[in-house]
């Protein structure tokens, strides 16, 4: 059940790892703009390229791209047949079947969709199994910190998401546990029609978010017994720092902007 | 020896409609570097009693002093500094991602800057053994390490007062006694006062002091020496019988004669293996 959501982190050593997670995630983000700016063939192929590198320099095994791939296939199949045969006229008709057609447009822009789908994945594949979720959350919370200025309570978020991230494993066991002891009693779990199944989980949660409400308790209780008042009057032990090797990737990004801007049709 | 707590006429009810008080004119005094231990049965009002000293329950009758320091809403973070608290746990009390984030948890809180911090949590960990362990994930912990954690987070924080709400109930025999060899060697180094809640008979025993629980009530104060003289009238008090003991009680209902006075597990296993072959 675990490798299920936070599974996906693979702890190597490459400079992809390092990058700090601000750097990473801002990239992240542009990157998308960026994806979508693209409009010639060059440009994406320059892009293409951008993306291979990135996988590469990460040490990660292209199988686990084509992983993070599968859960997408049938959205990204459906969007691609469906520009196939929707799209308005344009160039050479090859088929053509009352409100269907395939025209030559309408295969261009599937390949264009297709490649854009292809390229935001990986890279979003690449950001998670690069970055461990608690880095992720705390260069969310350093990115979002001038929302302070909004009155928006960053740093109370920061410390629920963190508490949220470390509770996690802890909860997944004692769902385990509480599967395992409700199955001795002969709980089925995943049998019978959606309903059987659905009804099957109530002897699941219930237990489960007595123990959740009984852990908050306590945790609340511990965490005020150690001095926690407020989450605006804390220091930080867990620090981000800059480091020359994320200036780099940004030169290097910008550099890629330029050349996809340079190629892209205006 | 100068009395660093001071409870005197303590009472609480958890709601103003309930009829016994879970606390009911609690008085008693402990002095510096002391080792006292509060035993009771479970819902005497023991974990009660420590959480109100901490000010973590919001009592109306009686006074509590730490450290000279009385007991307000105004001055409940002055003798929170002064006081470091484990609780039952080892789980629901971890706040890091990781074990150096948990030891520094307690620092953030009082706002100590990063640079002072790295030496502290890294001194912390080295006086509880945990070093190595410093980027583990709480998962990757057994109950006993993530309990010394939970030490270290206090060490980090050098208070005068440890308080252990039942903290190694949850533990095997092992990592009991490492427990309470850690917290023997702490308070010894750091002159730590102690006050354990427990129902361990070792961990009384280490005990310069059992003040004994029952109903909300103050029922007994003695040396640990008197108390365990007791024998048959540990279970009334709140504490587990040894094994050894209860082994005996069975072995004797069934008109075997056993040896007199307390044996710990390997004696009683020498002598038990000595009467098998005789026969």
């Amino acid at each position: 059940m675990s490798n299920f959501i936070f599974g996906r982190y693979l702890p190597l050593n490459s400079i992809v790892h390092r990058l700090d997670p601000r750097s990473k995630l801002l990239l992240s983000f542009c990157y998308l703009i960026v994806v979508f700016l693209a409009n010639s063939w060059l440009s994406y192929a320059i892009l293409i390229g951008f993306t291979l590198a990135a996988i590469l320099s990460s040490k990660i095994s292209l199988g686990f791209f084509l992983k993070g791939l599968r859960p997408m296939l049938w959205l990204i199949a459906f969007t691609v047949v469906v520009q196939l045969l929707f799209s308005p006229a344009g160039g050479h008709v090859y088929f053509h079947w009352t409100i269907l057609n395939i025209t030559q447009a309408g295969l261009v822009n599937s390949g264009v969709i297709f490649i854009r789908f292809l390229l935001i994945i990986m890279m979003s594949t690449l950001l998670t199994l690069s970055t461990q979720p608690l880095d992720i959350a705390t260069g969310l919370s350093s990115l979002m910190k001038p929302l302070r200025w909004v009155r928006i309570p960053v740093d109370t978020l920061a410390m629920m998401l963190a508490i949220a991230l470390r509770f996690v494993p802890t909860l997944m066991d004692e769902a385990t546990k509480i599967m395992n002891a409700q199955r001795a009693r002969g709980v089925d779990f995943g049998e019978g029609g959606l309903i059987k199944q659905a009804k099957s989980f109530i002897p699941l949660m219930v237990p489960l978010f007595m123990s959740a409400f009984n852990r908050a308790e306590d945790l609340s209780t511990a965490m005020e017994a150690r001095g926690y008042r407020d989450s605006e009057h804390r220091s930080q032990y867990r620090i981000l720092t800059w480091q020359r090797r994320d200036t780099m990737t940004w030169i290097v990004f910008l550099m890629v902007l330029a050349a996809m801007l340079a190629t892209r049709r205006w | 020896m100068e009395n660093i707590i001071e409870v005197q006429h303590l009472s609480y009810r958890y709601q103003d409609t309930d009829e016994r008080p879970a606390l009911d004119d609690i008085s008693f005094t402990v002095k510096a570097g002391e080792w006292l231990a509060l035993v009771g049965h479970n819902g005497s009002g023991k974990s009660t009693l420590a959480r109100a000293v901490d000010g973590l329950l919001p009592f109306s009758e009686g006074t509590v002093t730490v450290g000279g320091i009385k007991l307000t809403p105004d001055t409940v973070w002055q003798v929170r500094e002064k006081i470091g608290m484990i609780f039952q746990n080892p789980d629901n009390q971890f706040v890091g991602a990781t074990v150096e984030d948990d030891v520094a948890f307690g620092l953030e809180n009082r706002q100590i800057s990063r640079a002072e911090m790295v030496p502290r949590v890294k001194a912390a960990l080295d006086e509880v053994g945990m070093q190595a362990f410093a980027q583990r994930e709480p998962g990757a912990l057994s109950g006993g390490q993530k309990q010394r954690v939970a030490l270290a987070g206090i060490v980090a924080i050098a208070p005068d007062i440890l308080i252990l709400d039942e903290a190694t109930s949850m533990l095997d025999p092992q990592g009991r006694r490492d427990m309470l060899a850690l917290v023997q060697h702490l308070r010894e180094e750091k002159h730590l006062t102690v006050i354990s809640i427990t129902h361990d008979i070792d961990e009384a025993a280490s005990a310069d002091r059992i003040l004994v629980i029952d109903d909300g009530k103050l029922v007994e104060e003695a040396k640990p020496a008197e108390i365990f003289a007791q024998g048959e009238r540990l279970v009334h008090l709140g504490l587990d019988v040894p094994f050894t003991a209860k082994l005996k009680q069975a072995l004797q209902d069934r008109g075997i004669t056993v040896p007199a006075g307390y044996q710990t597990t390997t004696e009683m296993e020498e002598w038990l293996w000595q009467s098998l072959s005789n026969t």
